[in-house]
């Protein structure tokens, strides 16, 4: 039987943070990419995590379900694929997240589906679902992770790009 | 080490459909994961899936969802029905959409079977469904369906279905 889940890239974040990660150079021999990601932001105040395609912050729309640990919502945000636990908050608390992401060497539009939580023990936390499309045709050759405005990724955030292939 | 995680089957529609079938699949995994990445040929239909081709009049199903649409979010459910629905899809041939089915221990011949499924249809909703089939057989076929109200209701060329087993070992 063929191996169906491969982890492409991995990525730690060193001492001082980073304001994006990336993941670059993408082979086009899976056939689905899954992405895996431990993150915090270095400063304080919540701060949602966003996706970008090759570079690409545009033709980006999504639809999100998200609760607070009070309150539910639906909105749209495009990019958007949850809040991450930041400065401030329980110590040594990362959100998780995945992201989903079928077909990314097709032809087609991209589809792609995330979930994030971000529990840290405190008053508020976030739970998200997001559907998210990229459209454009384009084969997803790299993806560049962000935090909102110019926070950064605290040290130790991880995230780990898995190839999953369909060969039977 | 084992392979823990195998594609079982994989699908890519040459013509429009509106059913897609994986049978005889084999019960030798703990746990399995149905990718579905498609487009539908018409708007306001849903994505119905049934196990062991009990689909009709099999009143064996329930389910129960939470959905967000971009301006409101929702739950509901629905009991003795014929079929778990992911609920609605957009009818869209060039913006597909993602469906993750998950069926845990699928294979006993003890309990009724339960699965989960995320729904990711960016220009109309986003989704987590819960689905009961109450049945202690061991799941052996699995079938997607799209029907609904606009017609035709079909999943369209290039939609791509892949069946993965997981091993627990």
């Amino acid at each position: 039987m063929a191996l169906t889940y491969t982890a492409i890239a991995t990525t730690t974040v060193g001492s001082g943070g980073a304001a994006n990660i990336e993941f670059t150079s993408i082979p086009a021999t899976y056939t689905d990419l899954l992405l895996k990601i431990s993150a915090r932001n270095e400063t304080a105040g919540n701060s949602g995590i966003y996706i970008q395609f090759n570079g690409s912050t545009s033709n980006f729309t999504n639809k999100y379900l998200e609760g607070s640990g009070s309150t539910v919502s639906s909105g749209s945000l495009a990019r958007y694929l949850g809040t991450e636990v930041a400065a401030g908050q329980t110590a040594n608390t990362f959100s998780n997240g995945e992201v989903y992401i079928p077909n990314y060497a097709g032809s087609n539009n991209k589809s792609f589906s995330a979930d994030d939580v971000s529990e840290n023990n405190a008053t508020q936390a976030y739970a998200t679902l997001t559907a998210g499309l990229w459209s454009d045709s384009s084969a997803i050759t790299s993806i560049k992770l962000t935090l909102v405005g110019v926070e950064e990724f605290n040290q130790y955030s991880t995230a780990t790009l898995y190839g999953i292939s369909s060969t039977v | 080490m084992t392979a823990t995680y195998d594609c079982i089957a994989t699908t890519s529609l040459s013509s429009a459909a509106a059913t897609v079938v994986f049978t005889s699949i084999t019960g030798t995994y703990t746990d399995l994961v149905l990718v579905a990445n498609f487009g539908s040929a018409s708007a306001n239909n849903d994505c119905r899936i049934t196990v062991n081709s009990t689909g009709g009049g099999s009143t064996d199903y329930s389910y129960t969802y939470l959905t967000g649409s971009g301006s409101a979010a929702s739950s509901g459910r629905l009991a003795n029905n014929a079929y778990v629905s992911s609920y609605f899809v957009i009818g869209c041939s060039t913006d597909p959409q993602t469906i993750t089915l998950n069926f845990m221990n699928y294979s006993n011949t003890t309990t009724n079977k339960t699965f989960l499924s995320r729904v990711s249809s960016a220009g109309k909703e986003v989704s987590a469904v819960v689905g009961l089939y109450r049945s202690t057989s061991a799941i052996t076929a699995i079938q997607l369906e799209t029907a609904g109200n606009s017609s035709p209701a079909q999943f369209t060329v290039g939609s791509t279905f892949s069946l993965y087993g997981v091993k627990a070992e």
